[in-house]
């Protein structure tokens, strides 16, 4: 179990190394970095002096070398905006994305995994059907779409909530709202289909024939099973979570990572970017690390597959 | 003895909905009547699609029938509340075809023998060790190393599997097991294994059996009685050495002539000509049959006694002089 959990968690730096680099040549090569930040009509010594200034004259593999040890070291380089540190935009907005994120997400699962349970448990009722149409349509509805018609029914039309904003836990729910519900339309959906496939299985037949009651058969047999797909999934999505976000802060003028990468992409401030994509890359990777885990404790058989004893 | 297991005019059929017309309906088992007796082990072999385990399904109430009643120690199974039938599971289990398949991946398998036990309070194994003592007799019994218990399923070979599955099935004392295809999935030299064991438990438990499988020569080796199904209908019965050695129905012949012969120049015989559609009047193996006749087109033929407790479903059956030859 330890050398599995070694050899995911190498493997998953490794992959964050790789995904930084690609990003960072990505957003070099074959760019003359003064001519995007300054703008078209700069004079050329201007746009020499600034590359000189922020060291784009260097060559890529100089740059690289700098800024992979600065990385190492929290220096992420300076924003060319207001020259403050890039990594300082990351420490103001995370703990917003993160209060909305999470939210969203715990809806999601609450919402997401009770629904898909009862639609599978009652397969081809009217439950089954209400619970699939619904999340059909959450899963269709994009989420700019369902946050203006929240917003507009609960902030203009109803006046309960605010609209935008971010001061205080009334101006979460309706973010995060948003968030859940287009998000446990998928789980919903996934956990349906897990827990559909488990209740097919032979051990399920076997467990019946056996006389365990109804509840006991799915606690004991097919939610422990239908767990293993529906984590992985749930394990996804925290990796696209702050990824996520992105849209819902741009609805509700939510103060985060999302609008934070925004607006410094429109911006060309380089060095944001940058430590954004460091910041989503950990998050994925992240999570799929969680998963991996996660899936040694769940699975009997990937533990023994990846250790010695099992 | 009364019987532990009494099954009257079974029917079962299954229903695909069409969008446009009429629904497909298969029917998968027509008018079945069996008997077993405690101690007593009752084969049920066909090819594959004739209706076995839908059969067993039925037999053990995990199917409800079309019509037809099925008696279970002295229980009629539609009648029972949930709840009895819940209690009336611990006195008949089901061994499944495949081992693999029937055992939950992620628990250990010591639970899942043990397992019965917490769900039938009423047998009293209320203590752990009570049930771990259970546990212990039955893995002993089925001859499980008590050290797999704490295994995985997916850490057994197919043999400890079955043997696992055997244990599960036997910890709560059935007085009917019903084992659909057990040897199957199994290599020849575990399957010898298996069937040893089988016949041990059989001697010993004094539990009705209901074997289903495709393969004669396992049938002979434990049945004490044989049932012939041919789409969904029992073509022929009686006892093992009756049916098998003096077959009288052709698709019986027909079975038998299926399975591989060591002795040098016996020939076997092919089934080419597979008819999918049931005729519509008379005898349903008609179409395959060799010898049928003009008859066999239009009359339909009942399961009669042709000496004894054997008994055929053929207008035309043989005597018992022309099959000896």
């Amino acid at each position: 179990m330890t050398g599995y959990f070694l050899r995911r968690t190498l493997r998953a730096v490794i992959t964050l190394w790789v995904a930084v680099t690609f990003f960072f040549f990505l957003l070099r090569v074959d760019v003359n970095i003064g001519l995007l930040a300054l703008n078209m009509n700069a004079s050329q010594e201007a746009i020499d002096s600034f590359n000189t200034r922020w060291g784009f004259d260097k060559s890529l593999l100089d740059q690289y070398w700098l800024w992979i040890t600065g990385a190492l070291q929290g220096d992420f380089g300076y924003s060319f905006r207001d020259a403050r540190p890039a990594a300082d935009w990351v420490a103001e907005r995370l703990p917003k994305t993160l209060e909305l994120s999470l939210a969203g997400f715990a809806l999601m699962i609450v919402i997401g995994v009770p629904a898909g349970l009862a639609a599978a448990i009652r397969n081809g009722t009217a439950t089954d059907r209400t619970i699939m149409s619904l999340a059909a349509a959450g899963y269709s509805l994009p989420s700019f779409v369902l946050g203006l018609a929240l917003m507009y029914t609960f902030a203009v039309y109803l006046q309960l909530l605010p609209s935008t904003g971010s001061t205080s836990f009334a101006h979460l729910i309706l973010p995060a709202a948003t968030y859940g519900l287009t998000g446990s339309a998928g789980i919903a959906r996934f956990t349906r289909a897990a827990m559909l496939e488990v209740l097919g299985k032979p051990y399920i037949a076997a467990a019946r024939a056996s006389g365990a009651p109804p509840a006991a058969v799915v606690l004991r047999h097919a939610v422990p099973n239908a767990a293993i797909p529906v984590v992985t999934m749930l394990g996804f999505s925290v990796g696209q979570l702050v990824g996520h976000a992105v849209i819902v802060e741009t609805v509700f003028a939510w103060p985060g990572l999302g609008q934070a990468l925004i607006s410094a992409v429109a911006n060309r401030d380089l060095a944001v970017v940058q430590v954004l994509v460091v910041v989503f890359a950990t998050f994925m990777i992240g999570a799929n690390l969680l998963v991996d885990i996660l899936y040694g404790v769940l699975d009997p058989r990937i533990r023994t597959a990846g250790g010695a004893n099992g | 003895m009364t019987p532990v297991l009494t099954a009257r005019k079974l029917h079962r059929s299954f229903r695909r909905h069409r969008l446009l017309g009429p629904d497909y309906v298969t029917p998968a088992v027509r008018g079945v009547d069996l008997e077993v007796e405690p101690g007593e082990c009752l084969g049920i072999v066909g090819e594959s699609g004739c209706g076995k385990s839908t059969l067993g399904r039925l037999l053990l109430g995990l199917l409800p029938t079309d019509s037809g009643t099925v008696t279970c120690l002295g229980n009629q199974l539609g009648d029972l509340s949930k709840a009895d039938m819940r209690r009336l599971r611990a006195k008949m289990a089901l061994v499944h075809q495949n081992p693999l398949g029937a055992l939950d991946p992620r628990r250990p398998v010591g639970d899942q023998i043990a397992e019965p036990l917490l769900i039938h309070r009423h047998l009293g194994y209320a203590s752990q060790s009570a049930r771990a003592a259970r546990k212990e007799a039955v893995l002993r019994a089925v001859a499980l190393d008590p050290v797999l218990a704490d295994r995985y399923p997916h850490r057994l070979s197919g043999g400890q599997r079955q043997r696992v599955v055997l244990a599960r099935a036997l910890i709560t004392e059935p007085e009917l097991l019903v084992l659909d295809e057990p040897v199957s999935a199994l290599d020849v030299s575990v399957q010898a294994q298996i069937l040893g064991l089988l016949k041990k438990l059989k001697a010993e438990s004094g539990a009705g059996l209901v074997f289903i499988s495709h393969d004669l020569r396992v049938v002979r080796q434990l049945a004490d009685r044989v049932a012939v199904m041919y789409r969904g209908q029992i073509v022929e019965q009686g006892s093992t050495e009756a049916v098998l050695d003096t077959p009288r129905h052709p698709y019986t012949r027909l079975l038998r002539g299926a399975v591989p012969s060591l002795v040098p120049g016996h020939r076997v015989k092919s089934e080419s000509r597979a008819i999918d559609a049931f005729p519509e009047a008379g005898c349903s193996f008609a179409p395959r049959c060799e010898q049928a006749r003009v008859g066999c087109r239009t009359e339909f033929p009942v399961l009669s006694s042709c000496g004894g407790s054997h008994s055929v479903a053929c207008l035309y059956a043989p005597a018992r002089e022309e099959i000896a030859r």
